[in-house]
C-alpha cells in the first residue's frame, strides 16, 4: 500500500463517522488496494471480487445505521463488525454471511499492521464476539458463521416455447406508444436470443451482422465478449424479425445502422440501462401472467424450446453462446422433471 | 444417563458425565436398548447427540463454570473419541440402520381406496379425493403435500397448476404438475371448503396463490397428520385391502412407473435423487406384471432372440 493511502486511512478514521464524499474516495481507494494485494497473492479474481463486494456491503449497511462506514473504521472497530454481521439491516442468505465475514476476516489481516494493531488479536477479539455455532455438525472442522438468517427465494414456474410467445404477444397490447417496437424487440430478444440481459441494454447496431448461409438464407447473428472472447451469437427469425422491425423505425436496415440498439427516451440517442430492460422485460412477464419471472427463466425456457425444436444438447450450447454443455442440463433440469412427470401420468392413465 | 449409569456401574450426574469425555462418549453411542437384544436404531442415538448437544448450549455458563472448558467442545471430544475416523471427517459406528420399504399396493388398491376417502360428506370428501389423488398420482411424499400453502400454487395462463412441493433434506421445492383432472379436484375442494367456511361462519379461506395453508380440516388451520393416517385407515378397511400407510402410494407410483418407464425418467418424475434408492426401497416389481410380459410377448422375446442369434439354437430360452 502506497503511503498516501496509509495518510488517508488514518485521517478517515480519526474523522469518525458520517457519509462523506471524500470517505467514498478513500473506501474506493482502499478496495483498490486491497484487491491489488489479494490478487498479488494470487488469490482467485472471482473471490477477490466477492470479497470487494462483501466489503462494500458492509460499508453500506453501516451508513445505513448511521455507523462510521469508512474501511478503515471496520478494520479497527471490531465490535463495529460484528454488530453488522450478526444484524444486517436486509435478510442475507447464510452463505452471504459467511462470505462477510471471510471478507471482514482477509481484509483485517490486510488493513490491521497499517492501522498499528495486531492483526491476530483483532481476529481473536472479532471470533470472541460471534457466536460459537459451527457451520456444520462436530465431525467437521467448520468455520464460524455469523448469525445471518437464510433466504428461499421462492421458485418461479417452469416456463415453456407457448408462453414466451404469450409474453412477447403481450407487450404489443402496452401501452407503450412510440417505443412499443422498441419494447417488443427488447422484449423478444429476451425471450428468444441467447444474450443475457446486460448484453441486451448494452447492444450496439456495430454487432448485429446479416449473413448469408450455405443454403442461401439470410442469418443475423450477434457479436458479444464473453469470458476474455468473441462470441457469436445466432438469432431465431422470431427474435430477428423483431430487430429489423426497430430498424425499420429509424428508416433503415441492419448493417447501415450505429450506436446502441434500445436507446432511452429523450435526443441523446443514450442506451437504455440494465435497470430499464429487466423493468420492461418484468411488466410484459407480469402483463402475461408470470409475475416474479426473471431473466434465467427466459433463457431456460428458450433452451428447451430449443431442445423442442430438435437441436442437440451441444447445438443449444453454441446458440445461447454457453460455453460449456453442462450448463444446458442445469438450464433444462426442471423441464425434464415436468416431462417425465408428464410421460409417468400418461402410462399411469392408460394403464388404469 | 441410564446408558452412562450402566456403563459406569453406578448412579451418575450430568455434571460428572461432562468431566468424564470418555464415559460421555461411550454413553452417547450405547445403543442397548431396554428389551433385552434389541438395540436403538441410529435415529434414537442422532436425538440422543442433539439433546445433549441442546443442554450444552442452555447450561454452557454452568458447566463452564464447573469444567472449565467449554462443554461443546467437550462433547466433540468425546465424540470424536468413539467415532471411527474417516478421510478428513469422523463417523459413528453404533446403532441399528433404520428399515425401509414395506408392502406396495397395485393400481387396483389404491383406486379402490382413493375412492373410498372420497365419499366423505362435505368438503371432506372433496379433499381427501385431491389429497390421496394427487399423492398416488405424483408420487409425492405426505409431509411435503401436506405442507403445501396456498402461495405455492401456481395457476398458469395456460390453464396448467402447479405446486411447488418441500423435497425432504433440500433447500429447493420440486414443481409438479397436475393433470387436469387433479387440478379439477384440488380446485373443487378449495371451492367446497370456502364455501362451508362461509355458511359457518369461519375465517380462514383458502386462496390458490395466496398464503395459508391448503388442505384444512376445520378453521383452525392444517389438516393434522395423524387425522390423514386415520382417514387412511378407515378407507383401507371399508375398501377391504391392508392398511395402507401415505408412504405406500410412493411405492405404487415408482413400481407401476418403472414396470414400463426407464428408471431415470422414474427418478426424475417422482423426485429421487440417484436411482440408488429409488432401486432398493421403492420399486417392488410385481409377479403379475412379470408372468403378464412373460406370456404377451414384448421385451423378454426380443432378448430371447438375439440370445437365440448369437449363441445359435443349441440354447434353451426359458
Amino acid at each position: 500500500m502506497s503511503s498516501a493511502t496509509q495518510l488517508r486511512l488514518f485521517n478517515s478514521t480519526d474523522a469518525g463517522s458520517g457519509p462523506n464524499p471524500p470517505a467514498i474516495t478513500e473506501t474506493e481507494q482502499l478496495l483498490k488496494e486491497f484487491r491489488q494485494a489479494r490478487c498479488a497473492a494470487r488469490a482467485h479474481p472471482k473471490s477477490v471480487r466477492r470479497e470487494v463486494s462483501q466489503l462494500r456491503s458492509l460499508a453500506r449497511d453501516a451508513e445505513l445505521r448511521d455507523e462510521p462506514s469508512t474501511l478503515g473504521a471496520l478494520a479497527s472497530d471490531m465490535a463495529l463488525v460484528a454488530r453488522l454481521l450478526l444484524d444486517p439491516p436486509r435478510p442475507i442468505a447464510r452463505a452471504t454471511g459467511r462470505a462477510r465475514l471471510v471478507a471482514v476476516q482477509r481484509f483485517v489481516l490486510f488493513a490491521s499492521p497499517l492501522l498499528g494493531l495486531d492483526a491476530a488479536a483483532q481476529l481473536d477479539r472479532l471470533d470472541r464476539l460471534l457466536p460459537a455455532t459451527r457451520s456444520s455438525g462436530w465431525h467437521d472442522a467448520g468455520t464460524i458463521v455469523s448469525g445471518a438468517v437464510g433466504r428461499r427465494r421462492r421458485l418461479r414456474p417452469t416456463l415453456e416455447a407457448a408462453d414466451l410467445e404469450r409474453i412477447v404477444g403481450k407487450v404489443a397490447t402496452a401501452e407503450s406508444g412510440a417505443h412499443t417496437r422498441r419494447d417488443t424487440a427488447l422484449v423478444a430478444m429476451s425471450c428468444f436470443s441467447g444474450l443475457r440481459p446486460e448484453e441486451i441494454a448494452a447492444l450496439c447496431w456495430d454487432q448485429v451482422s446479416r449473413e448469408c448461409s450455405p443454403g442461401g438464407q439470410a442469418e443475423v447473428r450477434i457479436l458479444v465478449s464473453r469470458g476474455g472472447g468473441q462470441v457469436r451469437i445466432p438469432v431465431p427469425p422470431i427474435a430477428a424479425h423483431a430487430l429489423a422491425g426497430v430498424a425499420a423505425s429509424l428508416e433503415s436496415n441492419l448493417g447501415h445502422l450505429s450506436g446502441p440498439v434500445f436507446r432511452a427516451r429523450g435526443r441523446g440517442g443514450r442506451a437504455l440501462g440494465y435497470r430499464t430492460v429487466r423493468s420492461i422485460v418484468s411488466e410484459a412477464c407480469s402483463r402475461a401472467g408470470y409475475p416474479g419471472t426473471e431473466a434465467a427463466d427466459l433463457r431456460s425456457a428458450f433452451a428447451a424450446s430449443l431442445k423442442a425444436k430438435g437441436l442437440s444438447d451441444h447445438e443449444v450450447a453454441e446458440v445461447l453462446g454457453l460455453a460449456r454443455v453442462r450448463s444446458v442440463d442445469r438450464l433444462l433440469r426442471r423441464h425434464r422433471e415436468l416431462q417425465a412427470q408428464r410421460r409417468v401420468r400418461e402410462i399411469l392413465d392408460r394403464s388404469s | 444417563m441410564r446408558a452412562a449409569a450402566r456403563l459406569a456401574g453406578r448412579r451418575i450426574t450430568l455434571g460428572e458425565l461432562f468431566a468424564d469425555a470418555g464415559l460421555l462418549g461411550r454413553a452417547l453411542v450405547d445403543d442397548a436398548g431396554t428389551t433385552e437384544g434389541r438395540s436403538l436404531s441410529k435415529w434414537t442415538l442422532a436425538q440422543r447427540r442433539s439433546s445433549i448437544r441442546s443442554f450444552a448450549d442452555l447450561m454452557r455458563p454452568e458447566l463452564l463454570t464447573l469444567l472449565g472448558s467449554d462443554p461443546r467442545q467437550v462433547l466433540d471430544l468425546a465424540l470424536r473419541g468413539v467415532a471411527e475416523r474417516v478421510g478428513t471427517g469422523y463417523r459413528l459406528t453404533g446403532g441399528r440402520p433404520r428399515r425401509r420399504g414395506g408392502p406396495t399396493p397395485t393400481g387396483g388398491e389404491v383406486d379402490a381406496v382413493v375412492a373410498e376417502v372420497g365419499k366423505a360428506p362435505g368438503f371432506f370428501g372433496y379433499r381427501n379425493a385431491a389429497f390421496f389423488g394427487i399423492l398416488a398420482a405424483t408420487g409425492g411424499r405426505v409431509n411435503a403435500l401436506l405442507q403445501l400453502d396456498g402461495a405455492d400454487c401456481v395457476l398458469l395462463p395456460s390453464g396448467r397448476l402447479r405446486l411447488f412441493l418441500n423435497e425432504k433434506g433440500k433447500s429447493r421445492q420440486r414443481e409438479v404438475e397436475l393433470s387436469g383432472r387433479h387440478a379439477e379436484l384440488l380446485l373443487s375442494y378449495v371451492e367446497e371448503y370456502n364455501l362451508h367456511a362461509t355458511r359457518h361462519h369461519w375465517r380462514g379461506h383458502i386462496r390458490i396463490g395466496e398464503r395459508g395453508p391448503v388442505w384444512r380440516n376445520s378453521a383452525r388451520g392444517r389438516w393434522p397428520y395423524p387425522d390423514v393416517l386415520q382417514t387412511l385407515r378407515d378407507a383401507s378397511t371399508a375398501a377391504a385391502v391392508l392398511p395402507l400407510t401415505p408412504h405406500a402410494f410412493r411405492r405404487a407410483f415408482a413400481t407401476d412407473a418403472a414396470s414400463v418407464l426407464p428408471r431415470h425418467v422414474v427418478a426424475l418424475a417422482g423426485g429421487w435423487q440417484g436411482l440408488e434408492r429409488l432401486d432398493d426401497h421403492y420399486i417392488r416389481p410385481r409377479q403379475s406384471s412379470i408372468w403378464g410380459k412373460l406370456q404377451h410377448g414384448g421385451p423378454q422375446d426380443r432378448d430371447a432372440k438375439v440370445v437365440k442369434d448369437v449363441v445359435g439354437d443349441a440354447v434353451a430360452i426359458v
